[in-house]
């Protein structure tokens, strides 16, 4: 089913809010970030470098251009780095976040912390979490998004949520 | 217990992260026509190694050709001193030639021929010559 150009930029209207929020899951709330891979994911959209084949719903696949668009900002960042003679301890991706989070995690506010302590978790198990529970997803389409199976989804689910309490319940005791 | 109840405070968190983060979204048409940051820095890294690329070329190309410059210069110049003094060294004899002249190498060169007297002590043509001196009876030609 090939859509119009102006039925693309519709559907990406409709989504965009959503898109934001999982392509700030993807840069780690690196908003400045996350608006250029957002721009570089609408313009392969909509250039039809990336064209959607009808085999998952819109929302699924858009999700899946904005992770592979991130991974390539997050390859073409490091390039960068290297060029540039900068120095790998510096980049987010690559760098443990834990001790930003745990100091972000003591005094920020709830989303903040929540935000703070999706940080700690592995990539694939924040992926999970955040298209279950603040996209709505179920989790075989989560694991669509993230070209995984199942029950491979739905492990990270299980393990993600563990973790995630376990982070979260001594900021709550306090 | 089902499974909403279970998750549900993690929903609840979700759900207050997601109304935070709709507010920050922007509006699609800011993020459709953003100049992109990221775009542009790909494009600058990109020129740089091309540049980078072209300047490698550049010195290795200049480098090559002044080496081998260098090497046909030093070829060439050798053989033309070789030619330019070829025809002298055809008349030329060193100094020290007649050390090489070895005694009674004119002996060598000059081989006797049968019948042929010069420089043997006999007189006369080579037909009818006759021996200077007494034969071996002790009898003198007359």
């Amino acid at each position: 089913m090939e859509l119009e150009r102006s039925d693309l930029e519709a559907q990406l209207e409709r989504h965009h809010e959503a898109c934001y929020g999982w392509a700030l899951t993807c840069c780690r709330w690196d908003r400045s970030e996350a608006e250029d891979v957002l721009n570089s994911s609408y313009l392969k959209v909509i250039d039809g470098r990336a064209s959607y084949g009808s085999r998952s719903t819109f929302k699924t696949w858009l999700f899946g251009v904005i992770r592979r668009t991130a991974a390539e900002h997050r390859r073409r960042s490091l390039l960068h780095r290297l060029w540039s003679g900068g120095s790998l301890d510096n980049i987010p991706e690559t760098a443990d976040p834990a001790p930003d989070a745990a100091s972000m995690l003591r005094s920020a506010e709830s989303s903040e912390r929540l935000v703070a302590a999706l940080g700690m978790l592995p990539p694939r198990q924040r992926e999970v979490l955040h298209l279950v529970f603040y996209q709505d997803l179920t989790i075989a389409e989560a694991a669509q998004v993230l070209g995984v199976s199942v029950g491979t989804a739905r492990t990270h689910y299980e393990r993600g949520k563990t973790r995630l309490r376990s982070t979260l319940k001594p900021e709550d005791d306090e | 217990m089902n499974r909403e109840d279970m998750d549900g405070d993690l929903r609840e968190r979700f759900a207050r992260l997601r109304e935070d983060e709709r507010v920050r979204a922007g509006s699609f048409l800011r993020v459709r026509t953003r100049s992109s940051r990221a775009l542009d820095r790909g494009w600058t890294a990109s020129m740089r190694v091309v540049m980078a690329a072209a300047a490698v070329i550049a010195f290795a190309f200049v480098t090559v050709t002044r080496v081998s410059d260098r090497r046909g210069t030093a070829s060439v110049v050798p053989g033309a001193v070789t030619a330019m003094s070829a025809l002298p060294i055809g008349s030329w004899d060193a100094p020290t030639d007649f050390l090489l002249k070895t005694p009674g190498a004119q002996l060598l060169n000059t081989l006797p021929s049968i019948g042929r007297t010069r420089g043997w002590g006999l007189t006369g043509d080579a037909e009818g010559a006759r021996p200077v001196g007494p034969d071996s009876q002790g009898r003198t030609p007359s």
